[in-house]
């Protein structure tokens, strides 16, 4: 059939029959493109979950950057945090992406700058590692909490275990940050 | 189905209460009082579990007469509160994925999340690093 032909015919069959007709017609034309599908909503849950997890990343990153002396802690839960974000977007490829990323801010890498930074002020440095602290805390049970309702929420029951799995590990993050 | 997952939760709630009775006596002063109300959080979640097998019309188990677990020391009891937690963990996760019904996830959400925080404040205890783990409930 030509194009002409379809588009001709299209005209009179959507003349006549109206919206059922012209959507009976797309399906053996390749001109008429296919209404777009509804979003799956376990997809938004999940694309919601991986926003989360990467603004947690970056809140570890910026901690990091301002407190120094809690590196060491910081980065064992950062690491738990990548992990949750390979979980979300599935199984990690063979040569997995991420871990790349994580070698500019990774434990052997200190940021540059660290080594050079001037001596903190005796009593001026434990105020602002209690802020970072605290921030993190907030963070995680935002985090944790926005997890929990998306797995009580989740259509899916994989997705609904793994956010509930998520929420309760950024719930015990909290432990290793008071 | 979710008659057969509460059972088992049931069943390993039982055995929580039974730890943290044995392994309590072998703790000091502050982990002690961290381990009874790990003790009265399990009593309660097994008291729950009881209820809702009842019904469900269901026959709930009791507790074996004893379980295979010891603890000798104190490391050995903060060991053994660990594998309590996560063990629990376990189960609670198994619930999560095994229903649809919005209260038993949120319980499930609930025993989850406790088991996480308590498993991670005995791996502090027990000086365990790290702490916490990225899929609690995991095995």
């Amino acid at each position: 059939m030509s194009v002409t032909q379809a588009v001709s015919r299209r005209r009179l069959l959507a003349g006549i029959g109206g919206a059922g007709a012209s959507l009976a017609l797309a399906g053996c034309t390749s001109t008429a493109p296919a209404p777009a599908p509804p979003p799956d909503p376990d997809d938004l849950l999940r694309a919601a979950a991986v926003a989360r997890e990467e603004s947690l990343l970056q809140a570890y990153d910026e901690a990091v950057l301002a407190s120094p002396a809690l590196a060491v802690r910081l980065v064992l839960l950062r690491e738990q945090h990548a992990a949750h974000l390979e979980a979300l977007r599935g199984p990690p490829p063979a040569t997995a992406t991420p871990s790349g990323a994580e070698g500019s801010s990774g434990p052997g890498s200190p940021p540059a700058g660290v080594a050079t930074r001037p001596p903190a002020v005796p009593g001026a440095a434990p105020s602002t590692d209690a802020t970072t602290l605290a921030a993190l805390v907030a963070a995680e049970d935002t985090a944790g909490a926005s997890h929990a309702q998306a797995a009580l929420a989740a259509r899916g029951r994989g997705l609904a275990s793994l956010l509930a799995v998520l929420s309760a590990s950024e719930q015990s993050h909290l432990v290793g940050l008071t | 189905m979710s008659g057969p997952l509460l059972a088992t939760l049931l069943a390993a709630e039982h055995a929580a209460v039974y730890g943290y009775g044995l392994l309590g006596a072998r703790l000091d002063e502050a982990d002690r009082r961290t381990a009874l109300a790990a003790f009265d959080s399990h009593r309660a979640r097994r008291d729950q579990l009881t209820s809702l097998l009842r019904a469900a019309g269901e026959a709930p188990q009791g507790p074996l007469p004893a379980y295979d677990v010891t603890a000798s020391s104190a490391q050995q009891a903060l060991a053994l509160a660990v594998r309590v937690e996560d063990g629990l963990a376990v189960r609670w996760r198994d619930l999560m994925g095994g229903t649809d019904d919005r209260a038993l996830r949120m319980l499930a959400l609930a025993g989850l999340q406790e088991t996480a925080v308590r498993a991670a404040q005995w791996r502090m205890r027990a000086r365990i690093t790290p702490a916490t783990v990225p899929f609690p409930g995991t095995a």
